[in-house]
């Protein structure tokens, strides 16, 4: 950036354009409803934020997902322009240029984990379910929670344009290892700082308010042991994004500082980049991916723990049973948070970290997949011997299971260090991510939206699209991510413009193309889902029913949708725990929470 | 509408589709890798495996190396760039003038295969892991594949049953199910032998990770080929000892994208890089290290076999990460004396020509980088192993 003259600052219009029309669009809206901005988009309400982190981050999905189609055109068709980049973007070469494509990986890793998977988890279903499960009328602090939502915005911006500015955006990995991320030119990178910077804000605010609450505000009989398992993974996860996430905004800063203002944390000794003169700094590069890891090793089980929840609480109601090992479900959770801690430098089998180190990260992670095995074993085990009721939660928990299973055995490979020396930065980690990201957190995602959109929006979504979203989803995932696992560890290297360079790898070329248009399918399937989402949302058909699914938690104890700032009009107490499924004594194969128990009165309104 | 998707009619029916899924996706695989890499050229068109940009540029340098790119040129670049001109498609890979004959020089008398690297190398028939030539490497191959045992019975098992659930217990009128809220004895029961297993699979390795990464020949032992690597964007640099057997004199032998090593002796590499953070694979090798600015990290592995081997570089270092490749030449060992011996000569001729006694390396500055920033911290990984 300092090489730019002033005049380079060749920023394209498109930008300025949509600026200039929202700002024409938000005062048309103004003058036609005056109550538009305080209900939408001032609002302090737990439910209209979750909806708004919702709504954000599956447009935000649609850039991510488009950027990943970037990314897997190239691998399939290397060198061809992938279509509509060239207009999107403004890159002439449509993606096809090495440094189009480390930014289109670098971009599709950054909003998808800071736009779309933890907004998604925390932001949304984490604010619209847990005070509703909770039995609570908001979030302890509204206020901070609609902050926490706002500062989304700064971080969207930033994103947004880090594409329209020189040098076209951040390329250095997700990971932005420094010294790459410090000598990248153009300003991109710089913006990628601020966003993270941002989102890391954002995510601290929410954790405070979700751990306040979550202590200080469950209703009536709802001891910490009854419950229901989301509320008890965002609990965790809470605990895990205020302990890590300053880590984060620590290094992220330090690595502005040495950007901008010439410090040198991560500087090392007689650094010459590009022929330019010879920077001699006393930092350490390592440093970089010890803070970077410290954060984004636990974010992992930020992106799953939430997942695991919604899960549980989905899976219990799919089969009609109780969740198999309640209390245990609740250890592993707290089992997988705090090794969660301790397991960072796995990433770093090979970064030139003292490998007597590596023997003791190796140790810990391999410990990390028992909470993780009981987690998968009492989810079979709920499974057995229930009655599974058929709707398209139900195929999203089990869809999560049997890729969690996957994602979880693949693991053990990494873990294992002489082996992870052979697949280290190669696909086969690719495949791992995607089958614990997309393969289990993604599907619980979709699930919670067909699970919650009822409550959500007084509305069912369309059940023929939901169905053909979900199967088409599972068949073309296998296809995408799978043979990654085959490709990887043959040595397939990820993050590399164009791996037919190398003679080994020329052969993987087909399956390549194979994985790009399974991938094509999958993202077909996508748009089926937002047509859906945002059809059902004006003219889906009604739900009036307070408890559509025949569910147990407290959240189905409020109106459909709840009205108002304010969520109950019956006073809500819980009587028992979360999943009191097919009890034989029960007149019916579910005794919700807030059922009162035989003899007692039936329950009270909150305005007496 | 029923409930269930799994009637007893159509059971074997989904049964069938869900194994014929992966029976197909299992031999699309298979027949997509026995596709003959030749097919695979003309599939991918002869020039257009690579943005074309680059393949341009590719003309203008040598195959193989790397380029460095100048600040003011790729200001004017850019420039270029955002005019749409020819060259928009904004590669930075410029060919530096001072250091191309360099370039020319190191890759002299070699030829490295104009489209890839490694090219030489023999696709084996597995579906996972390339060949292996090193000797620790069979004890990983051996992990890899225990790993797969463990894991893949693990997947059936779990699948099977999980498949098993969805098949046999959908709604029924009238029925519920098991009101059973977990079971202390099996929770334990599956949570003992996975640690038991994982306790197995920790303790096997730890000896394996300890020969590969700890247990480095020391500097200047005996047998042992000595090979100084230089990573710098976007190019391998080597150099070996020349027949003095001492670094930083006339007689050193550097290389530009190719490694030279005897056939069935021990290599120590020690690795630095100038720029940024690359990784150094020799995927039939079971070799990946990073290659960190700052650090000079020790790495070994030893040869059974003659022949080209692919390196590739692991770690994202920027815009030409893609095509930094090297090749791994291992020579038979009279061949490889005979070659020392007469590379070393000539390099000595041409820096004593050029009065240089002090720095080897001939015009590349990349060495004499190395030779002038000694590193004072040393590499702790080393220490703990002695």
């Amino acid at each position: 950036m300092h090489l730019m003259e002033a005049t380079d600052f060749n920023v394209t219009t498109t930008p300025w354009l949509v600026v200039l029309g929202l700002a024409i669009v938000m005062a048309a809206v103004r003058l036609a409803a005056p109550k538009f901005y305080s209900h939408y988009i001032w609002s302090q309400d737990h439910k209209m934020i979750g909806k708004q982190f919702l709504v954000s981050s599956l447009l935000w999905g649609l850039v991510g997902g488009a950027l990943a189609i970037g990314v897997r055109w190239q691998l399939a068709w290397p060198g061809t322009k992938v279509p509509g980049f060239e207009q999107i973007f403004g890159w002439a070469d449509g993606g096809a240029a090495p440094e189009h494509y480390n930014i289109m990986f670098t971009m599709h890793a950054s909003v998808m984990i800071f736009f779309v998977i933890i907004p998604l988890l925390v932001g949304a279903f984490g604010n619209f379910v847990v005070p509703l499960q909770l039995g609570a009328q908001d979030m302890a602090f509204p206020f901070l929670n609609a902050l926490s939502y706002w500062l989304m915005w700064p971080a969207f911006i930033f994103m947004a344009f880090s594409f329209y500015v020189p040098g076209d955006g951040a390329g250095a990995g997700w990971t932005s290892y420094p010294p790459l991320s410090e000598t990248m030119l153009g300003d991109g990178q710089t913006l990628w700082c601020m966003g993270v910077w941002f989102v890391g804000w954002s995510s601290i605010c929410g954790a405070v308010n979700y751990i306040t609450t979550i202590v200080k505000m469950r209703a009536k009989g709802i001891t910490f042991f009854r419950m229901p398992l989301t509320s008890w993974a965002i609990f965790i996860t809470s605990i895990l994004v205020l302990c890590a996430t300053p880590v984060l905004g620590s290094a992220v800063t330090m690595l502005l500082m040495d950007r901008e203002f010439g410090s040198s944390f991560f500087v090392p000794a007689a650094r010459v980049v590009s022929d330019a003169g010879q920077v001699t700094g006393t930092g350490q590069v390592i440093l970089w991916q010890h803070l970077f890891w410290f954060y984004s090793h636990p974010a992992v089980y930020i992106l799953v723990l939430p997942a695991m929840g919604m899960v549980s609480d989905m899976l219990a109601n799919a089969c009609r049973k109780p969740i198999f090992g309640y209390r245990p479900m609740v250890y592993s959770m707290a089992g997988i948070a705090f090794l969660g801690f301790v397991v960072w430098g796995h990433h770093m089998f090979q970064s030139g970290m003292n490998p007597a180190l590596g023997r003791t990260f190796m140790i810990a992670t391999m410990m990390i997949a028992l909470p993780s095995a009981v987690k998968t074993f009492n989810w079979l085990a709920t499974m057995y011997r229930s009655q599974m009721k058929l709707e398209v939660h139900t195929l999203a928990a089990l869809a999560f299971v049997c890729m969690w299973i996957i994602g979880g055995l693949s693991g053990i490979f990494m873990a294992a260090t002489p082996v992870d020396i052979q697949i280290h930065d190669t696909y086969a980690i690719v495949a791992h991510i995607h089958y614990v990201v997309f393969g289990s957190t993604l599907f619980a995602v979709f699930g919670s939206i067909y699970y919650w959109f009822p409550k959500m929006f007084g509305r069912f979504m369309n059940k023929p699209l939901a169905y053909t979203h979900m199967i088409v989803t599972f068949i073309a995932f296998q296809f995408t991510f799978f043979p990654m696992h085959v490709v990887g560890s043959r040595g397939m290297l990820r993050r590399t413009a164009d791996p037919y360079y190398y003679g080994n790898l020329q052969g993987m070329l087909p399956v390549n193309q194979l994985m790009t248009i399974a991938l094509l399918v999958l993202a077909a399937a996508q748009v089926v889902l937002a047509i859906n989402f945002f059809w059902s949302m004006f003219a889906g058909k009604r739900c009036t029913d307070r408890n559509p699914w025949n569910a147990t938690t407290m959240e189905w104890n409020t109106p459909t949708p709840p009205v108002g700032h304010g969520n109950f009009d019956l006073i809500p107490v819980a009587h028992r725990g979360p999943y009191e499924y097919a009890d034989p004594n029960a007149k019916e194969d579910f005794t919700p929470q807030f059922a009162p128990p035989a003899g007692e009165p039936a329950r009270k309104s909150v305005h007496v | 509408m029923t409930q269930s998707i799994a009637t007893p009619t159509s059971r074997p029916v989904l049964l069938v589709l869900a194994l014929g899924l992966v029976i197909a996706l299992c031999f699309g695989m298979r027949a997509a890798f026995e596709k003959p890499a030749t097919e695979l050229k003309t599939a991918l068109g002869a020039d257009k495996s690579v943005g074309s940009v680059i393949e341009m540029l590719d003309g203008r340098r040598l195959p193989g190396t790397g380029n460095i790119l100048i600040e003011e040129e790729l200001v004017a670049i850019q420039r270029v760039t955002k005019e749409g001109s020819p060259v928009n498609s904004g590669i930075l890979l410029l060919d530096n003038p001072s250091r191309f004959k360099v370039l020319e020089r190191g890759a002299a008398g070699t030829t490295v295969a104009a489209h890839g690297v490694g090219a030489q190398v023999k696709e084996p028939g597995t579906l996972f892991f390339p060949e292996n030539f090193a000797s620790f490497g069979d004890a990983v191959d051996e992990l890899f594949y225990l790993i797969l045992w463990i894991t893949g019975i693990a997947f059936i098992l779990t699948e099977a049953f999980w498949l098993f659930c969805i098949f046999s217990f959908w709604q029924k009128p009238g029925m519920r199910s098991d009101f059973s809220h977990g079971n202390h004895k099996l929770e334990l029961i599956w949570t003992i032998i996975p640690a038991a297993i994982l306790v197995l699979i920790a303790l096997l390795q730890a000896g394996m990770w300890r020969e590969m990464k700890m247990e480095i020949p020391p500097e200047g032992s005996k047998d042992v080929i000595e090979v100084q690597t230089a990573a710098q964007q976007f190019q391998w640099n080597f150099r070996l000892a020349g027949t003095d057997g001492k670094f930083g004199t006339v007689d050193d032998v550097p290389t530009v994208g190719e490694m030279h090593v005897p056939v069935g002796q021990k290599v120590r590499m020690t690795q630095r890089s100038i720029d940024v953070i690359h990784s150094f694979f020799l995927p039939n090798f079971r070799v990946k290290q990073d290659v960190v600015p700052g650090l000079a990290i020790p790495v070994w592995f030893d040869t059974s076999r003659a022949g080209r081997f692919p390196i590739m570089c692991a770690e994202l270092c920027g815009l030409g990460h893609t095509k930094m490749g090297a090749t791994l030449v291992v020579h038979e060992a009279d061949e490889f004396k005979t070659w020392l011996a007469a590379k070393s000569e000539e390099w000595k001729g041409e820096n004593e020509a050029q009065d240089r006694p002090d720095w080897s390396g001939g015009t590349a500055k990349i060495w004499w980088w190395w030779d002038s920033n000694p590193l004072t911290t040393k590499y702790q990984g080393e220490n703990t192993a002695r």
